[in-house]
Formats: C-alpha cells, structure tokens, sequence
C-alpha cells in the first residue's frame, strides 16, 4: 500500500492543526506515529481513514483520493483510542455483527479467539466493558478487520503490561502472517520501538522526521564529560538537551554521528552514549516556551 | 562508547554467533526463521532479517531457497580466528586500563592467570 | 430487480431485529385498535374510529426512524471504512421500503376497521376508504416524516451544539405540509382544520408539492452529510 499526503492544512477555527504536512509511505510496514499531544497526530490519522476532510491538501492511496473513496476506504481500518462501536448499550457480539456486514475481509474466527485472549466476554454490554476491555475489544475490531492498512490510535488506553504485551504478539503475529501496512500510534515509546521498522515524528502540525528507526536512533547521541570539552566539542553541532551535574556535562546532540564524530570525542576523552528512540524523542519534542 | 549499545539487529547477530561458538548451533544445522526470531525477541522480522543477512555477508550463514537460513561449513574456526584477532584488543584491554587505575601490580595479575589456566587443564 | 442492483454487496445493515420489533407494535396496535373499540360499543355508540390514533402514532414512529438511523449510521459506516454516500444509499432505500410498507399496514388496517365496524353495527363511523387515494397520501406523509426525522438526526450528529435548531424547522415543515396534506389533516387533528387542496380535481398540486417537500429536504440531508467528520469519542 501506497500513501501520499500531500500539503495537508487542517484549521479547527483559529487553532492550526496541521500546517502543510506532506508525507508519503510506501510498501507493508509497521511504523509508529509519535507526537506529543495535541501535536495533530489523531487529525493526521482521521484524515488518511477519510473520518475527515482537511481544510486543504489531500490524502491518495495507491494514487487515488482516499475521502468518499469506497473503493480505498474499505481497505482501510483506523482504530481510535478504545475503538468506535455501535451503541454503547448493545453487546461485544453486535460489534461483531456489525464488523461483519461492514468489512469486506472480516475474520470473525479470529476477533473471537482474540476476544478470548483478552478474556472478554461475547455477553457483555459494550458500556459495562473496563476501559482495559474496551480498548481489547477496539484491537480485536482493527487486527480481525485484515486491512491493506490498519491503524491503531493509541489503542492500549487502559491495558495492563501483560495485555499490552499480548496485543504486541498477536499485532507481529497478524503482520507476519499477512504482511500489511500498520500505522501505530501511542505515547509508550520504549514498549513499540523495537518492533517498529519506521518513525514518523509530528510536532506541531509539521513532520518532523520520516524515515527507519536505525537510522533514527544513529542521529542522536549523548555526549559527556567535563564540561568545558564537552562544550568545545558540541560547537557548531545541533544540541537539543543539556544535563549538568558538578563539573560534569551531558549534551544531547542531533545530526550525523559518524566516525569522525565518534574518533574526536574519544581523543578529547568524551563519553558518547545512544539515547535510543524515547530519549531521542523527548528531547526532540520537549516545551520550548515561547 | 557508542558500541556498547549496539544496534538491535547486531545484538541478534551477535548473539547467533555466540551460538556457534558455543556449539549450540552446529554446522550445517539450519537457523529458526526470522519470524520465530522476531517473535520470540518482540522486534520487527526487518531486523531479524538483517541481522540474517549481516550473517550472510560475513559467510556465517548462508541461505537455501525455499527452504531457510544454515550454518556455513568451517563458520565456527572461522569465528574463533576473528574473536582471538580482537580478544586481546577488546577484551583485554579495558580489564589492563582498570587493573592500572585501582593499582592491581603486572605480577599480580601474571599470577593471578596463570594459577586461573592451571586450574582449567588440570580437571 | 433494481433495488436489487442498487443494494447488492452494499447492502450492509442487520435489521431484522428492527423487523421483528415493527412487526410486534403493529400486532399490539391492531389488537388495542379492536378490542377497545368492541369494549366501548358495549356501553355506547361509536362515532370515532381507533386506527387513526395508530396512524398518528406511527408517522411519529417513521419520523423518529429515520433520524435514529441517519444518526448511528453515519459513524458506524464511516468508521468501519464505508462512505457517508453509502450510509446516505442505505438510509434512503431503508426509508422507501419503511415508508411503503408502512403506508401499506395503515391504509389495510383503515380497512380491516370499515370491516369490523359494520360487522359490530357501528353506523357512526362509517367514512368510504378510497383505497388509492388513502395509500398514497399515506406514502406521501410518512416520506415527509422520514425526511424530516433524517434531517434532525443528521443535523444533531454533525452539530451538538447547534443540531437542535433543526428540530422547529423540521416540525414547521411536518406541520405546513400536514395543514394542506390529507391524510394529516384527516388523522392528525390537532393542526388540521384547514385544508384548501381537498378537492379531488387540484389533489395532485399538493401531492406533487410533497414530493418537492421530500425530495428537497432528502437533498438537504445530503449537503450536511457529505463532507462530514466523524466526531471524536
């Protein structure tokens, strides 16, 4: 599956949610969609599943415009938060029901044996579900829909650690055994990234990075020491954190670091640490103030 | 340094090495898919798979179509001739500068060896 | 045959369980409508006939139908990657069949009562039923409340906050088009009174207004929907 965001504008009165995003994937992947809140992820992932028209710019997949597009639309799944069901007062087995007469590629087999996993109940009213259930219940509706691209918009609201790392195996499980783009999205960078092939960073309304997570992770680095070096060594490199403690200094670098890099910290007897893909990021995204 | 954390795929990588090292992989004996590989390590089958072909470039393993990844005949002398190339160099080294540092004296250490060495050949 | 072509493959709604639940309500109502009538004739003469008061409940019954629809189908297609043109197909052919079949129940059950009227000997009610004239008007009538349901339901889902402005418009329209429309003005007293297209020779101008009506609130419905965000949970 082929997507291509071109120019994306999204206003919700004066607020700018978007502000000319362009961005295309390509190919069956999962990538991770990090962003602090409010940085316009939901509205970015609203917009590629057709929930919404943007203000301006538009969304093709495989080359076609993706809004009122049955054709396209039907391929794809997005997952908000605890899922969107039918009422609130109907039961897990009328979301089913309803999946199944929606969804062209629906596989009931295997919502049920997921809904099994996550041990919630066919009987139950959807409204007396714990948020934990809701969410699993929203993860069985996305994976059990087998779409050419399936979104989860932080699809784990609620879920204890060993539900979470359940919905983890049976997500590899799913794209293993079918390979298909899957867009994620959630605030627990640490738990995803090691399954994450891409990275697409949003802060605010704007793509900050797209690319794969090696490669994101190989851009940032920690470099410590005393810190009169550590400052002649970060000159003219990008620093996107410091850290002091006595005479010892921690920049957090962003940029190319290559062997140059790594060969002239060790001759000024610098110690250069990865930052791995949560620190990268919070670093990357952190309040600035105005 | 930076190499202490190490990509994941070369850690995976690495670890197959060990494995034929310490003969729990044996020549010629095929290697578990990469999907098993991403499943049991929760990481992407990408990694997996280029960890794989890291493998296949250094002539570890070597790929049957249709079938799967194997151990390359004579990889595990192979592997012993590249770890003692950098034993002395990586592993020796870092243990020499902290003996120098807590002020642990050469004869200790000569002495030290050898009564470790032999203990070893004397079971 | 063409509903047929129309809805194949894209027929993607589960309503038997609404089915079943019609069919119970009719049950009930054409057995009230007997038996209360048969109860009251024991005592006195019976000048008023039971089935209309079904009639008027019932067109309140489309009318809140298709808003119920228009409101849950929407997000529900949308957001199990079907289009609003799709829920707008399935909502409109849910509404004809509704509709038909609805006018058809009312204009037998008018029927039925002539019948078990006069088999009781209540001479007090006793209006001929012109059957087509009485089913059309029907027909006519409930798509009015369809369309006008729809277009609240629709209007409360794009609008939270402003949604409800279309509840007087929609009952200003049931309301001038029940002033001029037969059935309503027959059967739904409390607007009734005057009626200046009853003549049989000009029946069709106002017939022909209601499907102006209908087709032009069914349009209206569609603007409001068609570029329509799903609402955030």
């Amino acid at each position: 599956m082929n997507i291509e965001i071109r120019n994306l504008h999204q206003r919700f009165g004066d607020a700018v949610a978007l502000n000319d995003l362009s961005l295309s994937i390509e190919g069956a992947k999962i990538i991770g969609l990090l962003g602090r809140n409010g940085s316009g992820k939901s509205t970015l992932l609203n917009i590629i599943a057709g929930f919404r028209k943007p203000t301006s710019g538009e969304v093709l997949i495989d080359g076609e415009p993706v809004f009122e597009n049955g054709r396209i639309t039907e391929r794809l799944a997005l997952i908000r938060e605890v899922g969107d069901t039918v009422e609130d007062s109907e039961k897990v087995e009328e979301a089913l029901r309803y999946a199944a007469y929606l969804r062209p590629n629906w596989n009931g087999e295997r919502a049920r044996y997921l809904l099994d996993r996550f041990e919630v109940s066919l009987k139950s009213k959807i409204s007396s579900l714990s948020r934990g259930r809701r969410s699993a219940l929203g993860i069985a509706l996305g994976l059990a829909a087998q779409a050419d691209l399936t979104i989860l918009d932080e699809t784990y609201l609620g879920l204890d650690a060993p539900s979470r790392y359940l919905f983890y195996d049976e997500l590899l499980q799913d794209y293993m055994n079918q390979p298909r783009t899957f867009i994620l999205s959630s605030h627990l960078i640490e738990e995803i990234a090691r399954f994450l092939e891409d990275i697409v960073i949003i802060d605010h309304g704007t793509l900050m990075f797209h690319g794969n997570t090696e490669q994101f992770v190989s851009q940032g680095a920690a470099v410590t020491g005393n810190a009169a070096d550590v400052d002649r060594f970060v000159q003219g490199k990008k620093v996107i954190g410091e850290l002091q403690l006595g005479r010892t200094k921690s920049a957090m670098v962003y940029g190319e670091i290559n062997s140059g890099f790594l060969e002239q910290a060790n001759t000024d007897g610098l110690d250069v640490e990865s930052l791995g893909v949560q620190d990268l990021f919070v670093y990357l995204t952190q309040p600035k103030g105005e | 340094m930076f190499d202490d954390q190490q990509p994941i795929y070369r850690q995976i990588a690495d670890q197959i090495r060990q494995d034929i090292l310490g003969g729990r992989l044996e020549e010629e004996e095929q290697v578990m898919s990469t999907n098993q590989y991403a499943a049991f390590y929760r990481i992407n089958p990408a990694t997996a798979q280029k960890a794989f072909q890291n493998l296949v470039d250094d002539g570890v393993l070597y790929k049957k179509r249709g079938i799967g990844m194997f151990v390359q005949a004579g990889a595990r002398a192979k592997l012993q001739e590249e770890h003692r190339a950098s034993f002395f160099g990586q592993r020796l080294d870092p243990v020499l500068a902290e003996a120098r540092v807590i002020g642990v004296s050469a004869a200790d250490l000569i002495a030290y060896i050898s009564r470790k060495l032999g203990e070893d050949s004397g079971q | 045959m063409q509903l047929a072509l129309i809805t194949r493959e894209k027929w993607r709604l589960p309503l038997s369980d609404q089915a079943l639940l019609g069919v119970i309500a009719a049950a009930c109502c054409a057995v009230a409508a007997s038996v209360v009538p048969f109860i009251i004739g024991q005592f006195t003469e019976v000048t008023i006939g039971a089935w209309q008061f079904v009639a008027a409940a019932t067109l309140w019954y489309v009318a809140s139908s298709g808003g119920w629809l228009m409101y849950t189908l929407i997000p529900l297609y949308i957001t199990h990657g079907q289009t609003r043109r799709g829920a707008f197909r399935v909502w409109m052919i849910t509404g004809g069949g509704m509709v038909t079949l609805t006018a058809a129940i009312i204009t037998l059950g008018f029927l039925v009562e002539r019948w078990l009227y006069q088999a009781q000997g209540f001479t007090g009610y006793a209006e001929p039923v012109v059957v087509p004239d009485l089913f059309l008007s029907f027909l006519l009538a409930f798509a009015v409340f369809w369309v006008v349901g729809g277009s609240i339901g629709g209007a409360l889902y794009r609008s939270p906050r402003f949604g409800w402005i279309s509840i007087p418009i929609g009952l200003g329209i049931i309301a001038l088009t029940g002033s001029f429309e037969q059935a309503s003005a027959r059967f739904v007293g409390f607007w009734g009174g005057t009626t200046p297209f009853l003549e049989i020779e000009t029946m069709w101008i106002y017939r022909l207004l209601l499907v102006i009506v209908v087709c032009s609130v069914g349009w209206v419905v569609w603007m409001m929907i068609r570029h329509l965000a799903v609402r955030n949970r």
